[in-house]
């Protein structure tokens, strides 16, 4: 885990890491052991619904209080999950569990910044006479 | 004999009096006795029961996050964690569940809600966050006679 503020020295000491990582890569097969097998039984998450979270299960009626664009009889999914539990395991979501959404990223090359004409003299445009503002 | 004029010195206060205290009555409708029946008893009553209204919007929200507050020490006491070191804890492990869904978890999760305790533990001895203890007496002003010896 790494450590966001303190710098207090911990208390433990990591002394083979190897061990601890094989430990819990033996829960995580036991999880997908019994997902593969779908003996997990029933399931709840946590789900993160228009700024508010909803404890929610399978046959579960909630209301969503606000403006929400889905309108009746949309099927939806609903994706910003923070927590999922069975009867044997829970997975908890830092902050989610899975990221569902890509947010389009674009790499600028800046490549060049430049005054173009005198300051106080700019140079002259035309075609805007029809603009009001 | 008729009296023409007299007609004119009625003087009519508008046509929508009953639609104006019907405004106020169908607010009081389930008050009680005269407070439901008589306009000028009502009106003061339901300006009180608005007022009363927009101050328990807020109120609604304080009592609730109360509420929710009680059941996560609750759930903690038992795992033997302070609230507040487990809420800080659970926020700097980028777990960020909120009020309503952590008392929901300790009523009707309890092996979640004891993951999430462990979880805020180990955090808690990582990073070092521990219950802030009593200060205790700072400083006593000592008052009357004050004999010097």
């Amino acid at each position: 885990m790494t450590k966001l503020y303190s710098s207090v020295p911990t208390p433990y000491e990591i002394i083979d890491a190897q061990e601890d990582r094989k430990a819990y890569q033996e829960i995580v097969n036991n999880v997908n052991k019994q997902i593969s097998e779908n003996k997990q039984g029933r399931l709840f998450a946590v789900v993160h619904v228009a700024g508010k979270q909803f404890k929610i299960t399978e046959g579960d009626v909630v209301v969503v209080e606000g403006y929400w664009p889905p309108d009746a009889g949309d099927r939806i999914s609903l994706d910003k999950i923070l927590l999922v539990g069975a009867a044997d395991f829970t997975l908890i979501g830092r902050p989610l569990i899975q990221r569902v959404y890509r947010i389009p990223q674009t790499l600028l090359r800046v490549n060049k910044i430049a005054i173009s004409g005198e300051v106080n003299h700019p140079p002259d445009v035309t075609g805007l006479e029809t603009r009001i503002f | 004999m008729v009296f023409t004029t007299a007609i004119n010195f009625v003087r009519s206060r508008g046509p929508d009096e009953f639609w104006r205290k019907r405004k106020i009555f169908k607010l009081a409708a389930a008050f009680l006795g005269r407070r439901r029946n008589c306009y000028s008893i009502a009106i003061r009553n339901v300006h009180r029961a608005l007022v009363y209204a927009t101050k328990g919007r807020k109120l609604k929200k304080m009592d609730f996050a109360n509420l929710w507050q009680t059941r996560i020490t609750a759930g903690c006491e038992q795992h033997d964690i302070d609230y507040s070191v487990f809420r800080e804890s659970l926020v700097r492990s980028n777990i960020l569940l909120n009020r309503k869904t952590l008392a929901d978890l300790a009523c009707w999760e309890p092996f979640t809600f004891k993951a999430l305790t462990e979880v805020a533990q180990k955090r808690a001895v990582d990073e070092g966050i521990t219950v802030v203890k009593d200060r205790g007496i700072v400083a006593v002003h000592k008052r009357g006679s004050q004999k010097k010896n």
